[in-house]
Parts: structure tokens; sequence; C-alpha cells
């Protein structure tokens, strides 16, 4: 029997919470950590599952997968309830919080349905106090009938100051049988105390055969679109379907355009293009995710153009994109593609760790693409780099 | 299959199990009555999976079943209707429906196998008290019980069974109340903690004759003839109460138990918001009670007699926490035993009723001039 039947990817990390099932030790506080979308809440709860139906004492039919079981404590960012927030609207708080708890139920409804679904509310932006006590009265109630509990964290990172302070003293000594997983894809966030005090799980990003199999079987996209979708995802649930909102094929169009100009020197249109999307950063610094697109489509046309070269049509991702790759490389065959590729993908990773300014990001981008075909400016640029 | 059932006996039923219902809880089908039909017996169960309310009657019908409905739906609809025979009618996984003379209710119903089971673990103790006295001690007691979750084992009531009687304490470390009964005996020695919530819902439900009750390591059940109430029980070590009562007193001051509590009632809207205190500034025959709210100017004395072994000794408290305690205190004449103003005070009846002892802690403040 499969005990991981259903759970896509993470070998190394299944295989880990398979061993602490067979010797018993079991880490009372675990971290997991990864990208979003890669099943790292739904990992947890099969492994509650898992536990609770191997030392079953009670009747031999597993206990239900379900992230609102009575074993599991499942907590994600919650909106402020209305009595911490002052009224300003003609609803009395009351109705206002039963709209908030009726939405998480339906989130968890939906989560229930399908583990790789996103739980997201409106107004959510943190892991709040009161949650965490919460759990304090999770913890204190005996559950014999369970063997196992489970207090899951999903994105730990959103816990406030005040959360995570008082989340440290459960951590340090739960009660017998309970155990802590937290999830996170940002664990720096989190307070050092709280990182020392758990076994850290590292997941990996999903393959492309299994977030297409995913968007398939959970999120009823047709096997065409997931084909699209997936070489851009990341390996995560969470960037696919996001991919899935926009017209990607728009993207590409735009994104080929860009090099063109570029590589052409006319760059007044190749900024034209790229401002919608500085502008649209600008407003909001958080959503970087049309713009990680747009800068790995121009990586992936590179590498796409190069493989064309060698191999044809056998390897390619932009695979509607042919015409391009023939007619670039009939004329400029021997350009150095991969050289421009790796100087943009320095670039796309500096732009995920730091506050770097986007028209200048853009700048550069379009430098490195016009120095492949003039190789002055590739050596200006290579002085620069 | 359909059952015929008197309106208001099924509202009753159905009202004694509501409390346990939850909207607040992420496993919706926790909205629900679970009701099922064995042997012509309707069971009513409702449960938010820390306590567990389940009502039985007999009902007229050949069939069985197993059905979770909207619990508030269904309980309006019966609330509403005058002393009737209903005839219900199920049609299995998808609706009931209830006819009588003058129209129907439709009401959905949901699978009965999203219901989550209610706690079944072995209880092997089992004991008999009468209900009245245990809802006299729920409420004599569980008003100290603490809100606050980071001291989570005094969240509950510690019920203690022993040869030497029944004892009920409650602390949130501010206050305590402990209560003994002596007459009821066990030939056990347990300690359980009973959940607040429990505690609160237990006691309006209890009703007089005697209550079966039985518990084991993770729950405790109370049974009377009509009602099941079943509660998962605190799994933390209760505090050491008794090394925090006073073995010896240097004071002692006797007063009318209405006579203060009207005074400190009274002193309540004078107490400030951020102090929060009422002082006692106690005398050989009288006390002057006071509250004052020096920001805004309010300023409460009174006078109330008492007799004090002492010279004088001035003690403050917290207002909320004095007023609260002379409340669930129904004698005539109280002991207030003291040691110093800093020091724990305790409260007694100055005479205990028969084979009972009631004891109520109270930590002074600061006085604050």
């Amino acid at each position: 029997m499969d005990i991981w039947h259903g759970v896509f990817g993470q070998q190394k990390v299944k295989s880990i919470l398979a061993g602490f099932t067979k010797t018993g030790k079991i880490p009372h506080a675990m971290l997991f950590t990864g990208e979003s979308g890669v099943g790292k809440d739904y990992i947890a709860l099969r492994f509650i599952s898992l536990l609770n139906a191997l030392t079953d004492t009670l009747d031999t039919q597993p206990k239900p997968v379900s992230f609102a079981a009575p074993f599991v404590k499942y907590i994600v960012a919650y909106p402020t309830l209305k009595e911490e927030a002052k009224s300003d609207s003609d609803l009395p708080n009351s109705t206002k919080n039963e709209k908030i708890h009726k939405q998480f139920q339906e989130q968890i409804k939906e989560k229930n349905g399908n583990p790789y679904h996103k739980i997201r509310m409106d107004n959510a932006k943190e892991i709040r106090l009161f949650q965490i006590k919460e759990i304090t009265q999770f913890l204190s109630l005996h559950y014999q009938e369970y063997p196992y509990k489970l207090v899951l964290i999903s994105d730990a990172d959103k816990m406030n100051e005040p959360a995570q302070n008082a989340l440290l003293k459960n951590l340090e000594e739960p009660p017998e049988g309970f155990i802590f997983i937290l999830t996170s894809s940002a664990p720096m966030l989190l307070r050092e105390t709280i990182r020392s005090r758990c076994w850290h799980l590292p997941f990996e990003p999903l393959t492309d055969d299994d977030i297409s199999t995913i968007l398939q079987e959970y999120f009823d996209i047709s096997e065409d679109q997931a084909q699209i979708i997936t070489p851009f995802a990341g390996g995560s649930i969470s960037k696919a379907l996001d991919l899935s909102q926009i017209d990607i094929e728009n993207e590409i169009e735009a994104s080929i355009d860009f090099i063109r100009n570029s590589m052409a020197r006319k760059f007044y249109q190749a900024q034209k293009i790229a401002d919608p999307l500085i502008s649209e950063f600008s407003k909001n610094k958080a959503n970087s995710f049309k713009l990680d697109l747009f800068v790995q489509l121009i990586i992936t046309w590179l590498r796409d153009c190069e493989a064309y070269r060698s191999s044809g049509n056998a390897f390619l991702i932009l695979k509607g994109h042919s015409q391009s790759f023939e007619k670039f490389n009939a004329k400029y065959g021997s350009a150095d593609l991969i050289s421009a590729s790796e100087k943009i993908e320095m670039i796309k990773y500096r732009l995920s760790e730091n506050n770097l300014n986007t028209s200048n990001v853009f700048s550069s981008i379009m430098m490195i693409l016009a120095g492949v075909l003039e190789p002055k400016i590739a050596k200006v640029l290579n002085y620069n780099l | 299959m359909k059952f015929t059932v008197n309106s208001k006996v099924l509202e009753r039923k159905l009202s004694k199990v509501y409390p346990a219902v939850t909207t607040k809880s992420s496993i919706t089908e926790l909205e629900n009555f679970l009701i099922e039909i064995k042997n012509g017996v309707l069971t009513v169960t409702a449960s938010d999976m820390e306590i567990f309310l389940k009502s039985s009657m007999n009902v007229d019908t050949d069939g069985e079943l197993v059905a979770v409905v909207k619990a508030k739906q269904l309980l309006d609809v019966v609330r509403g209707l005058d002393d009737i025979q209903l005839t219900i009618e199920y049609e299995r996984d998808s609706r009931l429906i209830i006819n009588y003379e003058k129209g129907k209710y439709t009401v959905p119903c949901e699978s009965s196998n999203a219901y989550p089971s209610t706690v079944a673990v072995e209880e092997e103790k089992e004991i008999e008290i009468e209900g009245a006295f245990l809802r006299e001690a729920f409420a004599q007691t569980s008003f100290a019980i603490s809100k606050e979750s980071i001291r989570p084992s005094m969240m509950g009531l510690l019920i203690e069974f022993s040869l030497d009687g029944i004892r009920f304490v409650a602390t949130d470390g501010h206050r305590m109340v402990r209560f003994t009964d002596k007459s009821r005996t066990f030939s056990t020695s347990e300690g359980k903690i009973l959940p607040e919530k429990a505690v609160n819902t237990f006691g309006k439900l209890l009703s007089d004759g005697l209550i079966n009750i039985s518990f084991g390591l993770s729950t405790i059940t109370f049974k009377s003839e009509e009602l099941e109430m079943r509660s998962r029980l605190i799994n933390q070590k209760f505090p050491d109460y008794n090394s925090v009562i006073p073995v010896d007193y240097n004071f002692s001051m006797k007063v009318n138990r209405q006579e203060f509590h009207s005074a400190v009632k009274r002193m309540m809207p004078f107490v400030s918001n951020d102090i929060n205190q009422i002082k006692l500034d106690i005398g050989k025959d009288f006390v002057v009670v006071s509250a004052s709210d020096t920001e805004k100017g309010f300023e409460g004395t009174e006078r109330v007699n008492c007799e004090f072994t002492g010279d004088s000794l001035v003690i403050a408290f917290k207002g909320q926490y004095l007023n609260e305690v002379l409340s669930h205190l129904n004698h005539d004449s109280i002991l207030l035993k003291l040691i110093s103003p800093s020091k724990a005070c305790t409260i007694e009846p100055e005479v205990q009723q028969e084979s009972q002892d009631l004891l109520i802690l109270l930590m002074p403040i600061r006085t604050v001039n």
C-alpha cells in the first residue's frame, strides 16, 4: 500500500517522515520550508493522519483526512476581528465576524476537497495572538482517542510579533502526542528562537509533470493550457494558478517584441513595452509576479533559440514560436545567447534578493540583448557587469 | 420512514442539547443535530468536540434513521409550533418533512457520515451525586475560573473525589475558591479538571435528581434520566492550591455580608478604571470602604459595622474581584482572615453549612492613596 497515495513529489520529505513513523521518534516541532504551492500543508496533514492510523487502538478505520479534523488545529492568516477594529460601517460587529468565519469555513471546505487549494481570505494579512491562544486551549484538552494531534500553522512567517512570542512557550514543551508543524516560504521572517526549536524539512519545487497533473486533476485546467503554464511555474502550484489567470501568449509576444527591439537597438520601443510592468510593480512592490515572468520569458526565449540550433523543436519550451528561432538563427547563427541568458538570470536572481531599481534593471537587460548582436556594446557591458 | 412525536416534548429535548451546537468551528457539520432513531427511541446529539450533549425520548415509529439536520432551523421551527402531535417524515440523506394539521415544513438533511464521531473512550469509574448539589457547587465556584489561556490548567474547575469528600477548586491566580462537602465520600481518590465551558453549560442543564458521573482519563460524563452530558477533561496538572492557603492569620474581621456587599456595590461606579481599587480601612468596630477616581474627581466612602480583632489595618482589593466574591456568598455573616496588607486574605462564612467547608482566597493589591 502506498501510504502517500495522491501526494505529488517531495520524495525526500516523504521518506524522512515515513522514517519517523517507523522509529516512533517524532520531533515535536517541525518547520516545512519551500516555495508556496508545493504541498507543505497537505503533507503535514497526511503525516498526522498516517500516525493516527498506524497507532489506532479504537477502530481499524483510518481517521478522515480533513483540515477540520478534531485532532487538527489549522491556523492560517486571519482578518482582524471586529472587536479589535474601529467600526466603520453600519453592519453590527457580530455579523461581520460571522461573515469572516463563514468565509473561513468555505475555504476549509474547498481545501478539504482540493488539498492544493491555497486558503485566501479577504484582508487576511497576519496570524494573530488570539489564534495562538486558541492553540493553548487545544493543547490543554485530553484527546485520548487520537494518539497524535497536530497544530498546523500555515505560512507561519505571517505571525505578528505578539503571536510569535506567545507561540514560543507552546513550542518548547508541548504535551505528549501533540506535534507542531509550521510551514513557510519565507522562514527568515520567523524569529530565530522559533526556528531553532523546529526540525527543518526543506521542500523541493514540484516537477513540471506533477504541476501539470495537479492542474488538470484539481483545478480543471486543460492539458494544453497546463503545458503552456508549467514551464514558468517554477515548481509551484500557486504560481501556476497565477499564470492561469493571465493571457500567457500575450506575455510571450511582448517579451519577444522586447528582445527584438533591444537587439535592434530600438531602445525607445523596448522601453515602451517594459513601462507598464515597471509602473505596476512600483504601485505594489509585494507583487513581482508579472515582472518575474517577463524576465523569465526573455531567458527562456534565449535558451530555446540556442537549443533550436542543435536539436530543432525537440526540447523547446516555447514550442509555438519556432518560427522566431528559425529566422533569428538564419541571420545570427553564431550569436552567443547562452552568455546573455546567464547574465539576465543573474539580474533576475538579484531582483528577487535585493531592492533594485526596476528601470535600471530593464536598461541593463536591454544592453545585454543589444550586446548579443553588437560586440562593442557587449564588451562595455562585460566591463560594467 | 415516519415517526410521530409531540412538538413540546421534541422542543424540550432539542433545547437541552442545543447549547453544544457551535457555529464557530471549522467543522461545519457541528452546526447540526445528529438525530438517530433505533428501537423506537429517538436520540438527539450535539457537540462542539469539547462538550457533547445527548438526549433521548420514545417515539411512535417502526423504522430506523440516522440524520444530520441544521440545528438552529429545526429548533426554530419546532419552537414556534403549538402543543400538537407532529408527524415527521424522513427521506434518506435528503430531508425531514414536518407535517401537522395546518401545514408542513421541510428541513434539509446532510449525510450522516460527515458528522464527526463523538468521543467513545472508556470511563471506568462511576459515582452518583444529586444534581442540585452539583449545580450549587458549580455556581459557587465557577466565577474564579481563569479566562487567561496562558495558564491552561486554571481554565477549568478541579473536582476532587476522595474518602474525605468531594472538593471543587477554581482559581485564576488572583483569587481562589475551595468548596468541600465532607458528607459525600468516595472510595476512589481522583482529581479531574472540567473546562469552563462544560461547567457553565452543564451547570444550567443539571436536573435536581441523582446524576450518574462516570470518568476516565480524558472524559467525564454526567448522566441523568433525560440528558447525557460529556466533556473532555483538561490534560494539565492543577496548581498545588493548598500551598497558597495561609495556615495561620493575625487578625479577623467579622462583618454582615449583605451590608458589606451593598457598600462595595455602591462603590463600584467610583472605582477608577486604571487602578480598580477598593480600599478597606478597618478599625476596631467599623470598616471604611472607599474608592476614588482622582483623575475624574469621583470619590466614595462608606462605613460598615464590623468586629475586628486587631487595632487597625488598611488593605485594598481589586474592586471587581471583591464584588464578585461577595456576590457568590449567600451567608449572613462572613469572616475575613488577614495577616498583613500585602498577604492573601481568606474569606469564609462565619458559620459553615453542615459538613461543608467554603473558603475563598483573595489577593490584595498595593494601596494607592
